[in-house]
């Protein structure tokens, strides 16, 4: 074979791939855009999970750390969490960052940067905790890099982590799957994928888990 | 004139180079068209459509043959067309055109079924399956003229033969 019928060859395998490639490439990108926004009744193990992803009552909350409410709520999951156990109840956060909060995305972002260092859920504790201090901040990062230290994150990865594509995706799909799942403020609860309205006290919030729990009948 | 005769009988003239980029190029054009509605099958995606056909007819029974996605026979047999031009390219066998254009038939009676399909049992079109109808198409036209001008070629040879004698 002389060079020119191998370079004809080698060129045409070459194209054939390229369009091939090029074809996939191009559509695992968009099916991947696509397949953000999970309904809530469906939870990936690659969801924020506390508690056994067996467990028969889920409760997902689409949250928004700067939000008022979803920290007033935050103490009583906490409550519920463990009072009901992790056999029985997992908690999964979704990111639904409002607009009109200006540090939510931030917060949401320092709460992705932790959970590369698996530490979200005591991020997540942390934000809601101390809202107050960061919430008008205008340099709320700096705030969070010193949370990262407190909880005993490598500060450089906690940075380089910040507000990467992958964080910004992966809130993003956490509020296009709630916008298409009819949320929209925050906090909206679901348990076990059918929204709850209007639980005013911890009573009312155990008492929809517990009769959410499969009744074992002899 | 028969199918071998169609095979054998060499063309008079070299078929031109833009002939063959034509072909090529619309075979590749067909084959990355072929290639995507593949790509969508395997991933249990509807592809964006102008026409609201698309989800109908990728979806019905009509798209699968034995298992076998028709997208997928539509990519192997644009890919089988540019592996023979290609061919004919590179070694300089007419073989590998006549076997390519005579090809172009059969992909182009396909093409008609398809549509046919399309436009009196489904009643839906998809835009993607019809770039592939007017691809196969514009490769059987192309070939039905080369077959032609070659044809005029050896008769007009004829005559100038039997003219010399």
């Amino acid at each position: 074979m002389n060079s020119k019928r191998i370079l004809i060859w080698v060129s045409f395998v070459v194209v054939i791939g390229l369009i091939v490639w090029g074809l996939i490439a191009a559509e695992i990108k968009s099916s991947r855009k696509e397949s953000n926004g999970l309904p809530p009744d469906k939870i990936l193990e690659t969801d924020h999970i506390r508690g056994d992803f067996n467990a028969p009552v889920t409760l997902l909350e689409y949250g928004d750390f700067q939000c008022p409410a979803c920290a007033i709520y935050y103490p009583i999951i906490e409550r519920l969490i463990a009072d009901v156990g992790s056999s029985t109840l997992r908690f999964v956060f979704r990111h639904f960052p409002l607009g009109l909060h200006a540090n939510s995305m931030p917060a949401a972002y320092a709460g992705e940067s932790a959970e590369e260092q698996g530490k979200f859920w005591e991020m997540y504790g942390l934000l809601y905790e101390r809202q107050t201090a960061w919430e008008s901040s205008s340099d709320p990062k700096s705030i969070f890099v010193g949370y990262a230290k407190e909880l005993g994150l490598n500060e450089e990865k906690f940075l380089a982590d910040f507000g990467t594509e992958k964080a910004k995706n992966r809130i993003d799909a956490d509020r296009i799957g709630g916008t298409k799942a009819g949320v929209n403020s925050t906090p909206t609860f679901f348990i076990n994928g059918k929204q709850i309205k209007d639980i005013r006290s911890y009573d009312e919030f155990k008492k929809i888990i517990n009769d959410a729990v499969p009744k074992i009948s002899f | 004139m028969n199918l071998r005769k169609l095979l054998t009988t060499p063309f008079q003239k070299s078929v031109s180079k833009w002939i063959i980029i034509l072909l090529i190029v619309v075979s590749a054009i067909g084959f990355a068209d072929a290639t995507f509605l593949t790509i969508e099958h395997y991933i249990n995606k509807i592809p964006p459509c102008t026409t609201s056909g698309c989800e109908v007819v990728l979806t019905s029974s009509y798209s699968v043959i034995a298992g076998v996605p028709v997208a997928l026979i539509g990519a192997l047999y644009y890919l089988f067309l540019l592996i023979l031009l290609v061919s004919y390219l590179d070694a300089k066998k007419e073989i590998f055109l006549r076997v390519a254009l005579l090809f172009t038939v059969v992909g182009f009676i396909f093409s008609v079924y398809f549509f046919s399909l399309q436009a009196f049992v489904i009643k839906a079109f998809c835009q993607y399956c019809l770039v592939s109808i007017v691809t196969s198409a514009i490769l059987f036209v192309t070939s039905v003229i080369v077959f032609i001008k070659n044809k005029a070629k050896n008769t007009q040879e004829n005559i100038t033969d039997n003219y010399s004698v």
